[in-house]
């Protein structure tokens, strides 16, 4: 069924893999290039766990291997395990606090972007493990965060005024 | 459905590590990527556009005409202004493309950069020409200063090059003053190393680095960069060597594609031929002289 909350949600899909495809590789820092795909999947699966699935996620992975030139169902499989896996500990939590989303947020973006580094270098990408998360793994983990921290905030309060926020948070603090 | 669509990743994972680069999956991949760059290039007159917008908004909410009149002026003039720098910078870039191009002898065509890779862990350009202008994958691909990288992929009007820079290139390359083969390798931390060097030679800080054309996989006797770092013992081979890149991608418009380097065997030839000749005119002139001098006597 059409809703205009799915609505809103596959047009924050689209708007991630522009600006993913747009806007990101202009505002890389060093070696850290933020992952507009990843940050909207967990600001989604964190802001609306109870109905947060697996296809958004499947769906967004999967583009942005086919878009980036990455192994084809690499991030499909670590963006969908982890943030289902996020969502479903959320709702299991039932945690309405602030404190708890972005602490699932940050460990889910964590594990997707190991998982997809140890995917590469499974894929004979030439650099070691080590150099792999001090040069890679955990820049990109840190600037996602950042970025997915100041967009939650501000997704949640907009929904928030608009009246469309979901019901599980509404008591945010 | 959570389990089906992992098992429909791992599946595809497989597919795409076994398939070889002309696989369905890779295909379509290309089709991709091609298609994201002429989105990224879109991006920008987006991005310009939107500025034009907001600045005729800003106009439209002056009071006073003629301040409105003036502030148009101003804006116009403004906007050549910025128009006739973009020129000149411009031509400045391909005045240097030109020079690398008669410096070096390679012939090609010039390509604008369009995108960008979108991922942290690809170290890659797109530029807008592709199989319909004759470029394929493996040519090497130039800056103002030197090799860049390579192209990886092509599609009708787009191809990927992929870097130097980026840890999964390699380029056999020699150190232009002692000849020794090594190769150029990037690395995850954005530098490049020269490694598997001829066994004996430690180069020195400011060595040039060319391409070698072992392999085949670069055309001969274009420039790479030079050593900054050694750090190597001068017994053995072992250590590290850092070569400085020529050119920095980031800052890269326009790049060449080389569709044919100078023969540089045929030129050395042709040297050597021209110094033998030399060396037997200059014999053949003593002789006449011994003789002439012998006369004398």
């Amino acid at each position: 069924m059409i809703t205009p909350d799915r609505i809103a949600i596959v047009v924050g899909a689209v708007l991630a893999v522009f600006l993913q495809l747009v806007l990101a590789p202009h505002i890389s820092i060093l070696s850290a290039m933020p992952n507009f795909i990843v940050i909207y999947a967990f600001i989604v699966a964190t802001s609306r766990p109870h109905s947060y699935g697996a296809v958004l996620p499947f769906v967004l992975g999967l583009l942005y291997d086919l878009l980036t030139g990455g192994p084809v169902g690499a991030m499909a499989f670590s963006l969908t395990a982890f943030s289902y896996l996020t969502a479903r500990l959320l709702s299991s939590l039932d945690n309405d606090t602030l404190f708890m989303p972005l602490v699932l947020m940050a460990l889910g973006i964590l594990l997707t972007e190991l998982v997809y580094g140890l995917t590469l270098l499974l894929f004979g990408y030439n650099a070691g493990i080590f150099e792999a998360f001090l040069y890679r793994i955990a820049p990109c983990f840190v600037y996602d965060l950042v970025l997915g921290i100041i967009l939650y905030l501000f997704t949640t309060r907009l929904f928030r005024q608009t009246g469309t926020i979901h019901h599980d948070i509404t008591q945010l603090r | 459905m959570l389990v089906a669509l992992l098992i429909v990743s791992l599946v595809l994972v497989t597919v795409y590590a076994r398939e070889g680069a002309t696989g369905p999956i890779h295909s379509f991949q290309n089709l991709f990527t091609g298609g994201s760059a002429v989105v990224g290039s879109a991006g920008a007159r987006v991005g310009s556009a939107t500025e034009s917008a907001g600045n005729s908004v800003t106009d439209l909410t002056a009071n006073e005409s003629s301040l409105v009149a003036l502030r148009e002026q101003n804006q116009k003039l403004r906007q050549m202004l910025s128009d006739a720098e973009e020129y000149r910078q411009e031509v400045e870039r391909l005045q240097g493309l030109l020079d690398m191009k008669q410096v070096s002898g390679v012939t090609g065509p010039v390509a604008h950069i369009i995108g960008r890779s979108a991922n942290a862990w690809d170290q890659s350009i797109t530029i807008d020409l592709g199989s319909n202008d004759g470029v394929e994958a493996g040519m090497t691909i130039m800056g103002a200063s030197g090799v860049i990288g390579q192209v990886s992929q092509t599609a009708e009007k787009t191809s990927t090059v992929r870097l130097l820079t980026d840890p999964n290139s390699g380029a056999a390359v020699m150190i232009q003053s002692s000849r020794a083969n090594g190769i150029v390798r990037g690395s995850i931390n954005g530098l490049l190393y020269l490694e598997d060097l001829d066994e004996g030679v430690v180069p020195e800080v400011g060595d040039v680095i060319i391409t070698s054309g072992l392999g085949g996989s670069y055309e001969r006797g274009l420039i790479v960069g030079a050593v900054v770092n050694v750090n190597m013992a001068t017994s053995t081979t072992a250590g590290t060597v850092i070569v400085s890149p020529n050119d920095s991608a980031a800052m890269l418009e326009e790049v060449i594609v080389v569709f044919k380097a100078p023969d540089v065997a045929a030129a050395e030839a042709a040297a050597a031929r021209a110094a033998e000749e030399a060396q037997q005119s200059s014999y053949e002139e003593d002789e006449y002289d011994d003789d002439w001098e012998g006369e004398e006597y």
